[in-house]
């Protein structure tokens, strides 16, 4: 367990009092991120505004002993931006600045704060964007998305965050200052931006980020097509796939998501008794595109969709949008707090795999509904719950398990966008066995060795396969 | 062990619709100014809730980030779960008062000038003709002088006499008469912006509707609420729904205050049906000549204006659209675009005097957005706003003038 | 430290181990193992470690010679007996390989099931395993970019013989490190591949290849960079004079720079990226030309003369061009990924001073491109005085401590990687 209560001092100097925060009831805001189930309150949180600042804050805890944290926006979802041993919550929104927008060379310099919508505004009037574009990306962070390797809907024609990052300046956990990556790319020697990007906050601090722009598609067109189940709407998905079509988007709604959807403010209009939905955006230069909206239409058609409609103008592509948006606050608003989950499958095997969350959610007695990447096979199941509610709680965490457990037993993995954080350490040994884990342990010791930087994160908290131990997932709170 | 419930208690459902996702954060004025978790909505809203849940007590930083909050509700436009912010922060505000948390001189020369002052026409009105005669004679130099920075460019004109007058009781409707619709003639507006009231009348009766003026309606309370007076503010909302409750035959309650109209909107939450039934008339100006359908005026004014969204019309009442319509269909009349205007100016009611430095802070924003942009004319429809966008244009020395969209009108119809 | 060839034949098989020698840079060997399955290449890597040795990975052996000359070694050790494709999905598009197929057979196996491989190397009969350890790339590099960006999962025997997984069978995966990026391009330094899940890509609707001879210098080469940026351009190759004809023997040869193009996608598309070079009067080719390309990008051998790789921002592709021209070189330029490849020739009783020139002319080039380059072929006297991987990456140490973690005892092709890791 981290002592901060001897560093705020030291911290002061560093980032200033304002910058500095160290009073309980602030300490306690900053206990969790975008997911409530796991908190852990942080011994002190430093808002440093520039590398200098970052360099100073990482030596000094070295110094003491103290473990810290980077955290964005606090918006992801596996309770990675949590200082689970009471150590020092270093929050880089105040790194907000666009430092170079290279239009010819098509990159951008930014720091870790900069907001990910905010970054591809500030490209837009070059006619570039920022492609990888989670849900979140009002609100989070570029560094945030580095640290998750963050998706998107437009993940399965443009790539992840990795594609997207050409070079890193890392703070490591000893204080050293070093650049991985280049503009140019190709670079000699292992690829450590690769390792960084999707390393959780676990291998250093990102004080500077060179991102990949993409030029704006000339031309985009969003088809929603109704279907009266999952099934028929993933073969469609799976038809446009081998037709070798690659839209930008596709995604999926299912009748649950539909019914919380028309039932809210957020309603678009759509049939209540639609057992899916997909939508589907399509873009690139302008002479294919009515060809590939047509084709997608007919096979769409061809697989039972009960409608098709294309978007006529940009106010009925945000409605079509709406029904996948919409999902999110849909749900929200069912009960006091929402799960979102996160698990990825072998597209093909998605019908079956929706079928068997269902029957897991019904046999817990849960409000489930999902949302997913159809194109890619990430699902997002969301249950809406009450966590005061132990017993809700209990049976929303197994039905978790649960999941994730059918997801890999089709040849998915447990995670294609949140990340593992605190949430789902100990599901890594369903996955991965101690062989498998153990290069990952000495990449983080390569970078890390005295475990200091984001601790308790990704890796098992226990020895053993999966344990249904409430206790060592976190869900008190008791540091591990 | 007896119940007792812990503070906040009342406040604990509202804060559960809350899902920490964490959109609410880069529309918050506060949170951008300082990058801090405890000054964002979702921050603040978690505060409550741990204090709710005996987490965290009820004190000084639960005190502060309450009082750092703008009430701009732009977090409720950005929230897909529905949270009521401002509602949460006001009656928040209300138990930090009750709780003697912020009990400084500031507060009670606040509370003093809410109750005393502001809802008493009479006083206001002498106090606000004796402001103006200092102005005249020049007097108020030597004590601006002794003012802060910010206090003195906030200082407004008082307009001469013949504006501060109170409307006639009746002002006819010209041309084919439409309907009637009483004005709420508020505290603050027919003493410092007496013109725009004048303009809103003449506005609404060139458009063919028949406005009175309704005895015994008075302050609204708004300002009250948002300091935390939740008892004060309720009586006066009680006054005015009896006010308005007394006259039928109104097509609509119409409000030129966006602060106001937003209060007056939210009524049903304070006086129960007798609130919502006065909550259903209210429409704001632009709104209710939106609807109705605007005669479109002759003249032209060639002007190229931006549109400054009022927190309270754009995140409080819904209403984007309508000002921008209007102003549009004046003949001549360009409409140009500045960078994020439905972000807060930072007056807030009474904020700009007792947050002043983050007040400035978010004013400087909306005024670099706005020297960019280079407008002849700045429109926004609250007075508030007028008064702190005005002081940012003095500061910078642009040469904008800074009006109610319906004054635009006004001068349209005249030409 | 040394290796008993009849304890690893009782323990692996006598098929397994076998008495060819060679030598790799001047370094002998004295043994070649080639297991038959990953347990085995596990137990292989077990012993040679127990036994303190060291050896160096091989697949096909197509790009043995790129890299240092090793520290020393014992064994050569050979994947081409892990040899397979395990499973195609086709609905999907993913394909699990083991890391001794040559990619002409996967390549063939995912054109029958409807996809395309986006992998290539100077020669196919390259594998699998060694065109991800080696970054290796062809013709159509612009189109397809580096080689980790299509791996989906791997499986890794360690140095000490432990089996690790990476990664997974799906196509976005967030699961623990990505360790697919440290093991793609290390050069077998930190564990040998056994085994990819790759993603594949849809085939291109069309495909067309033409030729045509671009104006002289400058002009030239921002022609091609245009074309390159057509969206239908999967190569666009510029191809010296001094080249040109072992990529067209039969057109004219104008002593001018050839510009070899090929269009791939919708039909629209393909039109479009024709027009773009209807001005230079093109003549339609097909993927021969393109694989003439790829047998440049395998010339010189480092017998024959110095071959360099170099990597530069696009936009400064011109300066670069000119730099290594003037100092010799006959070059291939991808104008559109800023990439070039740079030959200078050797002669008989070639010295340090030849070879210093053209490194010169190199690093030069690189570091005004703000890029980077390797000498891939020199023989191994040039090679002995000077790191083949160019200027030191900055975060070299902390290469160095990953090397150290994951390979203690320096099994796996040491000395050979950047840094002479």
């Amino acid at each position: 367990m981290s002592d901060v209560r001897g560093l705020v001092d030291a911290l002061e100097a560093i980032v200033g009092r304002e910058r500095c925060l160290s009073r309980p009831e602030e300490l306690f805001a900053y206990e969790c991120d975008g997911l409530t189930l796991h908190r852990a309150r942080p011994g002190a949180v430093v808002l440093p505004r520039d590398t200098g600042e970052v360099v100073r804050v990482v030596k000094l805890c070295r110094r003491h002993g103290v473990s810290f944290v980077p955290r964005g926006a606090g918006t992801g979802l596996s309770g990675g931006a949590l200082a689970l041993d009471g150590g020092v919550l270093i929050e880089c929104s105040r790194m907000d600045r666009v430092l170079e927008v290279n239009a010819e060379e098509r990159f951008a310099v930014v720091q870790p704060g900069v907001i990910n919508a905010h970054l591809s505004e500030v490209a837009r009037p070059h006619g570039l964007f920022y492609a990888p574009d989670p849900s979140s990306q009002a609100a989070c962070t570029i560094g945030g998305n580095v640290a998750e390797n963050s998706g998107g809907p437009h993940t399965l024609k443009y790539g992840t965050t990795s594609n997207h990052v050409l070079a890193l300046e890392l703070v490591l956990p000893d204080g050293d200052v070093t650049r991985l990556g280049s503009v140019a790319g190709w670079d000699a020697g292992y690829d450590l931006r690769g390792a960084v990007v999707g390393g959780e906050g676990t291998l250093g601090i990102v004080t500077e980020v060179t991102v990949r722009l993409v030029p704006l598609p000339e031309a985009v067109e969003t088809l929603l097509a109704v279907f009266p189940d999952v099934v028929t709407a993933c073969r469609a998905v799976g038809a446009v796939i081998r037709a070798g079509l690659v839209p930008a988007a596709l995604e999926i709604v299912d009748r649950r998501t539909i019914e919380a959807v028309e039932a809210s403010v957020y309603a678009a209009g759509l049939p209540r008794d639609a057992g899916a939905v997909l939508i589907a955006e399509l873009d690139g230069p302008s002479g294919p595109l009515p060809r590939e909206v047509e084709s997608v239409r007919a096979l769409c058609a061809g697989e039972g969709a009960s409608r098709v409609e294309v978007a006529r103008d940009e106010d009925e592509r945000q409605r079509f949008w709406r029904a996948r948006k919409g999902a999110f606050g849909a749900m929200g608003r069912l009960a006091p707090d929402l799960y979102v989950h996160d698990a990825v499958v072998p597209r093909p095997r998605l019908p079956e795999v929706l079928e068997t969350i269902c029957a897991i959610a019904d046999r817990h007695g849960l409000r489930l509904s999902n949302v997913f990447h159809a194109g890619d096979g990430n699902l997002h199941p969301n249950i809406s719950f009450d966590r005061r509610d132990p017993d809700e709680l209990r049976r929303v965490v197994a039905a978790g398990e649960e999941i994730l457990r059918a997801c890999v037993a089709v040849g998915g993995v447990i995670t294609g966008e949140h990340g593992i954080g605190t949430e789902k350490r100990d599901y890594m040994g369903l996955l991965f066995d101690e062989d498998d884990l153990e290069p990952m342990r000495r990449l983080r010791a390569t970078f890390d060795p005295d475990g200091v930087c984001n601790p308790g994160k990704i890796f098992p908290t226990t020895r053993f396969c999966v344990e249904s131990n409430p206790k060592a997932r976190g869900y008190d709170e008791v540091p591990l | 062990m007896g119940e007792v419930a812990a503070p906040l208690a009342e406040l604990h459902p509202g804060t559960l619709d809350c899902v920490h996702c964490g959109l609410c954060l880069p529309v918050c004025p506060t949170y951008r100014e300082t990058g801090r978790e405890t000054s964002s909505p979702r921050g603040r809203v978690y505060l409550l809730r741990g204090v709710a849940e005996g987490e965290i007590p009820l004190g000084d930083v639960v005190a502060e980030e309450a009082a750092l909050c703008l009430g701009c509700r732009a977090c409720e436009t950005a929230c897909p779960s529905g949270v009521r912010f401002g509602s949460l922060i006001e009656r928040a505000r209300a138990r930090v008062a009750e709780a003697g948390l912020r009990d400084g001189r500031a507060r009670r020369l606040e509370r003093f000038a809410l109750r005393q002052l502001v809802p008493h026409p009479a006083r206001l009105h002498l106090v606000v003709g004796l402001l103006g005669l200092g102005q005249r004679l020049g007097l108020d130099r030597p004590v601006l002088r002794l003012l802060p920075e910010w206090l003195r460019s906030l200082a407004p004109r008082v307009p001469p006499r013949r504006e501060r007058r109170r409307l006639p009781r009746v002002v006819a409707a010209r041309g084919d008469r439409r309907g009637r619709v009483a004005l709420l003639e508020g505290c603050i507006m027919p003493e410092l912006f007496g013109a725009v009231n004048a303009a809103t009348a003449r506005v609404l009766a060139c458009n063919g509707f028949e406005v009175v003026s309704v005895p015994s309606q008075g302050c609204c309370g708004a300002l009250q609420a948002h300091a935390g007076d939740a008892e004060f503010a309720r009586g006066l909302l009680e006054r005015n729904a009896r006010a308005f409750a007394a006259v039928d035959g109104l097509d609509a309650i119409v409000v030129n205050s966006a602060g106001c109209g937003a209060f007056l909107r939210d009524a049903g939450d304070w006086l129960g049906p007798d609130g919502e039934r006065l909550a259903a008339r209210v429409r704001d100006v632009s709104e209710f000549l939106d609807e109705a359908g605007l005669r479109v005026p002759y003249g032209e004014l060639r002007l190229r204006v931006c549109y400054d969204d009022p927190c309270h019309l754009v995140h409080g009442q819904g209403v984007g659209a309508a000002p921008r319509k209007l102003l549009e269909a004046i003949p001549g009349l360009k409409l140009i675009p500045h960078a994020d205007p439905t972000g807060c100016c930072g007056a807030a009611g009474t904020y700009n005097l007792t947050q002043p430095e983050m007040s400035a802070a978010i004013l400087g924003r909306k005024m670099d957005a706005l020297q960019a942009a280079d407008p002849d004319v700045v429109a926004t429809g609250n007075p508030g706003c007028l008064m702190q966008i005005r002081a940012g244009v003095t500061q910078r020395g642009l040469r904008a003038r800074v009006v109610h969209p319906v004054e635009l009108l006004d001068e349209a119809y005249a030409n | 430290m040394s290796l008993d060839a009849e304890r690893l034949r009782l323990a692996l098989g006598a098929d397994a181990v076998s008495d060819a020698a060679g030598e790799i840079d001047g370094v002998k060997h004295a043994l070649t193992l080639d297991p038959a399955s990953g347990e085995a290449l596990a137990d292989t890597l077990r012993l040679l470690s127990e036994a303190g040795a060291a050896a160096i990975v091989s697949g096909a052996g197509t790009r043995l010679g790129v890299g240092n000359p090793p520290r020393r070694a014992d064994a050569l050790l050979s994947t081409r007996r892990l040899d397979g494709i395990a499973e195609l999905d086709a609905d999907e598009g993913v394909a699990r390989v083991a890391a001794g197929t040559p990619l002409e057979v996967l390549r063939k196996a995912a054109q029958e099931a409807g996809w395309e491989l986006p992998l290539e190397s100077p020669d196919d009969a390259a594998t699998v395993g060694g065109t991800l350890a080696s970054s290796a790339v062809g013709p159509r590099l612009q189109c397809f970019g580096p080689p980790r960006d299509h791996v989906l999962g791997l499986r890794v025997a360690l140095a000490s013989g432990e089996r690790a997984r990476c990664g997974g069978r799906v196509v976005k995966n967030v699961t623990g490190y990505d360790l697919i990026k440290l093991h793609a391009g290390a050069f077998g330094t930190l564990g040998v591949l056994e085994e990819a899940w790759l993603r594949l890509r849809p085939r291109p609707e069309e495909r067309r290849v033409l030729l045509a001879w671009l104006p002289e210098g400058q002009a030239g080469l921002e022609r091609a960079a245009a074309v390159a940026g057509q969206p239908a351009a999967r190569a666009a190759v510029v191809v010296d004079p001094a080249l040109a004809r072992q990529v067209d023997d039969a057109g004219p040869c104008y002593g001018r720079a050839l510009l070899v193009v090929e269009l791939g996608g919708a039909p629209e598309l393909v039109r479009d990226g024709g027009a773009s070079l209807a001005d230079l009067e093109p003549v339609e080719a097909d993927a021969e030309q393109l694989d003439r390309i790829a047998t440049l990008q395998r010339q010189p051998d480092g017998h024959s003369g110095l071959r360099f790789r170099v990597v530069v921002r696009p936009a400064r592709i011109g300066a670069a061009a000119e730099q290594l021209a003037r100092a010799g070189a006959s070059l291939l330029v991808w104008p559109g990924a800023g990439f070039l490849y740079a030959g200078f020739p050797l002669y008989e009783g070639a010295d340090e001073l030849a070879v210093d020139g053209a490194w010169r002319a190199a690093r030069g080039a690189a570091r005004e491109g703000a890029g980077g380059f390797v000498l891939e072929a020199a023989p191994p006297w040039a090679k002995a005085a000077r790191d083949v991987f160019g200027d030191p990456p900055e975060a070299l140490p902390l290469m160095r401590a990953l090397k150290q973690r994951f390979d203690p005892a320096g099994v796996l092709n040491p000395g050979r990687f950047v840094g002479r890791i």
